[in-house]
This record gives structure tokens, sequence and C-alpha cells, in this order.
């Protein structure tokens, strides 16, 4: 039953036309618009998302240098809000991913915040190689709602810049980080972002796991951002 | 927060300050006996009417001078630690030597004239439970309390910034401003390196216009300079502004790196390390380290780490005699003097109110600015907020010698009304 479920679902994504493999999408998203960049891919993939300098030098070169990079990716949701100006962003996927874009209008989207719908607002599904590894949540807005879910029981911390230096700087063990981290959890973690800092979720596993984010717009969060 | 350990914390604070004014004896036994001199009332008790004041900046002065107007009898004091006003805007300008600094220097003479009573003192803690505020020169109790102490910078948050603040000068402090203009005098050649912190920070467009202005500055005396634009957000900030910047950067061949957080400065080899560990090299750098709200906020239990408070009306939503407005306010304004200057406007408007007195329900906020791309000309970028905080309408347009105009008439008249020349 459930190879029969997999299966329609692979067969519904491949034909659906909202979904389509891609190595590179340019996404134009009008202003007073957000569009939402949904990535799937069966095996982990490297993504690049750059702006149109970045993506001339890499047209140019080949290198992603600048280019905001998530590596180990199964699926992705990425905002692009474009609230003022018009906005272009360019993904690349080297090993080629399934695209799906989809935009909303901004002002009713955060008069739905305000009126108390808890929107989902961006998310990934990432390989954690064994060993200690990373990932940089960013973007974050006060009270953005955050989940984290393992595939199976390791130890998560969520920590800000300076605790992340000191682990990849071997100036603190991971069982320090995780002592001593405001957000951390044995296979999932739900919390509200403090402030606007970015955090990074660092996990220690023994084969390697399978971590999926997302994060949730809310109330709270509506007067800083969508 | 048992308020003996309140007193000691507030100790600490101040202890660990960098001011001009220092304190004599030992703060924490200061603290901790409340019959210390530090602990005294500066002033009489209040006759029920006062209102404190905590920063002299655009927001604070902004909300002392329509305080005065809207509650005559008001008792208003403005605690300020420097002994005059440098308008921030103008930082810039006086880097590259656009601008004199004593042309956008004021004193806080205006004030006094009108009855606001000005005190020169550092501000180490609040007790909102007591109503009370403690600083260098002792305690004050007021009524009503605007909190308006701007932007802090996280040096803490840069590897070796702390320990050796020399690596680094940049315009979003006087000091800093005041070093930069030197080191930008004397530089001979080489790479310079502007890095951005995470937004928000105070005054988005200020890193790319000090990028452009560098490059200006120096290729008219001729040296040769490589400038890079290091910035730890994904695109130039504010967003509107974002495509505009980039196509300035492009034709000024200046270098656009996004998405490097940097997170040290190693002076000793003239290196920035970023959160990945790669290392820009510079002859020349102007870091402006992470944007943060003063620790006596989250101490106090006002908010973590801006005051929570309501922005419309400014109000703490803990306590309901404390506003605070500007950048240590968690409010959904950009983080520039224009809206600083209305946020105070606005907030003495409700506060008022909130006093008994009869003040109309003022305008929403809303932001102009003029970004520098050269000494000659400037981009515009205006956001107009609805009466909720929600954005309404924004424009944005490319640059222009209008606007270079209208950006020096901009700040003249912001001057102007908060010191009346």
């Amino acid at each position: 039953m459930d190879k029969l479920f997999a299966t329609l679902v692979i067969t519904f994504l491949l034909y659906s036309p909202s979904f389509a493999f891609e190595y590179e999408k340019k996404v134009f998203v009008e202003r007073e618009k957000v569009a939402f960049v949904e990535i799937k891919s069966d095996k982990p993939v490297d993504i690049f998302i750059m702006y149109s300098p970045q993506y001339k030098n890499y047209t140019k070169s080949g290198s992603t240098e600048g280019a905001f990079d998530m590596r180990n990716i199964r699926w992705y949701i990425y905002p692009i809000p474009a609230m003022f100006d018009d906005q272009t962003v360019y993904f690349i996927v080297k090993e080629g991913a399934e695209f799906k874009v989809t935009y909303e209008n901004v002002k009713e989207r955060i008069d739905r915040l305000f009126k108390g719908d808890m929107l989902l607002r961006s998310g990934a599904d990432s390989f954690f190689k064994k060993g200690i590894d990373s990932i940089r949540l960013t973007q974050n807005l006060p009270d953005l709602q955050i989940e984290i879910e393992a595939s199976e029981d390791v130890q998560i911390a969520v920590v800000k810049v300076m605790d992340y230096i000191s682990l990849t700087r071997g100036k603190k063990s991971f069982e320090e980080i995780y002592e001593n981290a405001s957000f951390k959890g044995v296979k999932s973690l739900n919390f509200r972002s403090p402030d606007f800092d970015d955090l990074y979720l660092i996990a220690k596993s023994e084969n390697g796991v399978n971590i999926k984010y997302k994060t949730w717009a809310n109330k709270d969060t509506a007067s800083s951002g969508c | 927060m048992k308020r003996r350990d309140a007193l000691k914390t507030i100790g600490g604070t101040i202890a660990g300050l960098t001011v001009a004014e220092k304190f004599i004896g030992n703060t924490k036994e200061a603290f901790a006996d409340d019959k210390s001199k530090y602990h005294k009332e500066m002033l009489p008790a209040p006759g029920g009417k006062r209102v404190v004041i905590i920063g002299g900046g655009f927001s604070g002065v902004s909300f002392a001078n329509t305080l005065r107007e809207l509650a005559p009898d008001a008792e208003i004091i403005l605690l300020e630690r420097y002994p005059f006003f440098v308008s921030g805007p103008s930082h810039i300008d006086y880097s590259v030597g656009i601008k004199r600094l004593e042309d956008a220097t004021r004193s806080y003479y205006s004030l006094r004239e009108k009855g606001i009573k000005v005190i020169k003192t550092e501000v180490g803690g609040i007790l909102p439970e007591e109503n009370k505020v403690v600083a260098s020169k002792g305690s004050l109790t007021y009524n009503h309390l605007l909190i308006s102490t701007g932007i802090r910078m996280a040096d803490e948050e840069i590897l070796q910034l702390s320990e050796n603040p020399a690596y680094n000068a940049h315009t979003w402090e006087l000091e800093g401003t005041i070093e930069l203009r030197r080191r930008i005098e004397t530089f001979k050649g080489g790479k310079v390196v502007v890095s951005v912190p995470s937004a928000p920070f105070k005054c988005p467009p200020g890193p790319y216009e000090t990028a452009c202005l560098l490059d200006e500055f120096f290729k008219k005396k001729g040296v040769t300079a490589d400038i890079s634009v290091v910035d730890s957000n994904d695109k130039p900030q504010p967003p509107p502004l974002a495509q505009k910047w980039l196509t300035v950067f492009e034709k000024k061949n200046i270098k656009y790196m996004p998405n490097n957080k940097v997170v040290e400065i190693d002076g000793a080899n003239k290196q920035l390390v970023t959160d990945k560990g790669d290392k820009i090299t510079y002859d020349l750098v102007t870091l402006i380290p992470p944007n943060k709200a003063s620790t006596i906020i989250k101490e106090s239990g006002l908010g973590d780490p801006f005051v929570d408070v309501d922005p419309i009306t400014f109000k703490s939503k803990k306590f309901g005699n404390i506003f605070a407005t500007g950048d240590c306010a968690k409010v959904p304004y950009t983080k520039s003097a224009y809206t600083a200057m209305y946020q105070g406007k606005n907030a003495a408007y409700y506060a008022a109110i909130a006093m008994g007195y009869s003040a109309k329900e003022p305008a929403p906020i809303h932001n102009i600015c003029y970004p520098y791309t050269s000494a000659a000309e400037s981009m515009l970028i205006r956001v107009d907020w609805e009466k909720d905080g929600k954005v309404g309408k924004t424009a944005a347009d490319d640059p222009k010698t209008d606007y270079r105009d209208s950006r020096s008439a901009w700040e003249s008249t912001l001057l102007k009304s908060l010191f009346g020349s």
C-alpha cells in the first residue's frame, strides 16, 4: 500500500504542471508579491541562490562566490519578498531538482497574519553528515515559530553565531555547546526565534541524519515581515 | 529580579561603561548600600508630572520638544551622556570631507531655554516597578519615562574587536568617524573593505553610501583603491534600493560580496574572517558591528533585546507609564534619524494623553531618505506606514543631483525642527 502511495505521489510530482525538473531557475517577483520557491530532490543536492551580479559571474566563470548556498538538501522552500521593488533571483542546482514557484500578495498575506493565521515561511530537509554538522538558519524575525524534526534520535542544538564559532574553532565541544544552548532537544524542537539574529542548527550523529526544519510566520511577526 | 540584585546588576553595568564621566570609589559597594551617594536622588521627588527621557538623540529631543508644547506644566528631564548633539547622518559626509563636523553639531541649550532640564549623565539601569532610573549622577524618580537610548554596537560579536578597538573605525559612532577620516586621509592605496552587519541596523543605506563616497574620494585624489562591500545580508539594504545599489556598484566597479557574515577582525594580519572560515584581506577596513539594543533594556525586563512596545503608541506592553522610540524599540519602522524624530513626536502625543492632557492622534510614521551615490548625487527612498504599523506606500528613485540638494535640505530641516537652527 505504501509503495502504491509512493508511486502515485512520484507520478503526480513528475507529471504535475506545477513542478518542473531544472538545473537553473530564474525567479522574477513582481513588486508587492512574495514568491515561495519550493525545491525537491530524491537525493541530497546543493542549492546556490544568487542575485544578478553573482549570476553574471557564475555564467562567466562558473564560480558560485557570493551565492547563498544550502548543502545536501532534499526539500527546500525559500521566500522572496518583493515588498517594495521587483526582484529577480537565480537558483542553481548542478545535479538538477524539481522546482515549483507559488506567488502571494504581500499585503493580503500580512492581513492574514494579523488575523491570526500561521503561515509557512521557509524550510529545508537536509542530510547532516555523520559527526557534527550544521546549517545556518537565516532571515529570522522575532517570534518566528521554528519547528525542527530529525529522522532519528540525535541531539540538536540551535545557537547564535559566537557559540557556533566556538564550536567550529574547537574552543568548545559539542557537549558544552549543547549543555548551554537556549534551544536544544533530542529528535525534535519547537521554539520561537528571539530576534533577527541568524541561528545555527547543529547536530551530532553517528551515521548521518536527515533533519527537517520549518519556520512559520504568525501574528507576532506580522509587523516585522511576512 | 529583587531590588538589591537589580541594583547590583545596574552597578555592574555602569562600571563596564566607557564614559568620560568616571565614578569615584567602588560601584558595587555603592549600589549595595542604598544610602550611598550614587543612589541618592538627583532631584527632589516629582510633583506628579515628571517625565524622564533617556537619550538625547533625534527621538529623545523630538519627544521633549513636542511634549513641552502639549504639556506646558510638565517637568521634562532629558538624560544624555554626551555634552552636545552631533547629527548622525553627517558622520559619513565628514569622513570624506564633504561637511565640517561643527556644522552638524548643536548644543542642548535651546531645550534648556524651553524649560527642559538636560542632565549630562550615563544611565545604567531602570527599575520599572519603582518608577526609577539609576544613573552615574544618582537615581531619578519619574512619573512617565521615555527610553530612546538608540543602538548599541555589539563589538563583542566580532572576535578580537573588543580587545582591539583600534583595528576598526566606522561612522556609526562619533569617535570612529573622526578616526576613519584620519585613516582615509592617510591611505596610500590598496584593498578597502566595507563590512555590513545583518539587518536590521541603523541607517540601512549607510555602508553602501560609504563605499560609493570612498570610491569617489580616492579616485579624485589619485589613490588606487580596490573597494569591496562584504555584506552579511543576501542583498544591499534597504530592500527597496537593493537593485539600484547593485547597478551603482557595477558602474563604479565596486565588488559586492553578499552572504559573508564577518565574525572576526584579525588586525595583525589585516584580515576579516567569515562564519564559514573564509578570509578577506584589507589595507583599510570600516566594519560596522552588529547593531543591538542597550543591555539595560533586557536587565530591566522591558524586552529582549529591544523594548517591547505597541508600534502605534510606543507604550511598553508591560508598564503603562513607559514609552520607547527609535532604534531601541521593537517597532516595524526603519532605523533612521527621520523615523526616530517622528516616533519621538508621536510618542509625545500618546504620553501627553496618558498624562491627562488633550492631544490629537498624530499622523502615521513615514520615512524619507536620500542616500549618496556620490558627493553630487543621491537616490530617493520613501516609505509610508499605515495607522496600524503596516507598510503602506513606498517609492524609490535612481540617483539625481536634485536629490543631493534635497538631502542637504532634509538634514538642515531636521536639525532646525529639533534645535531651532
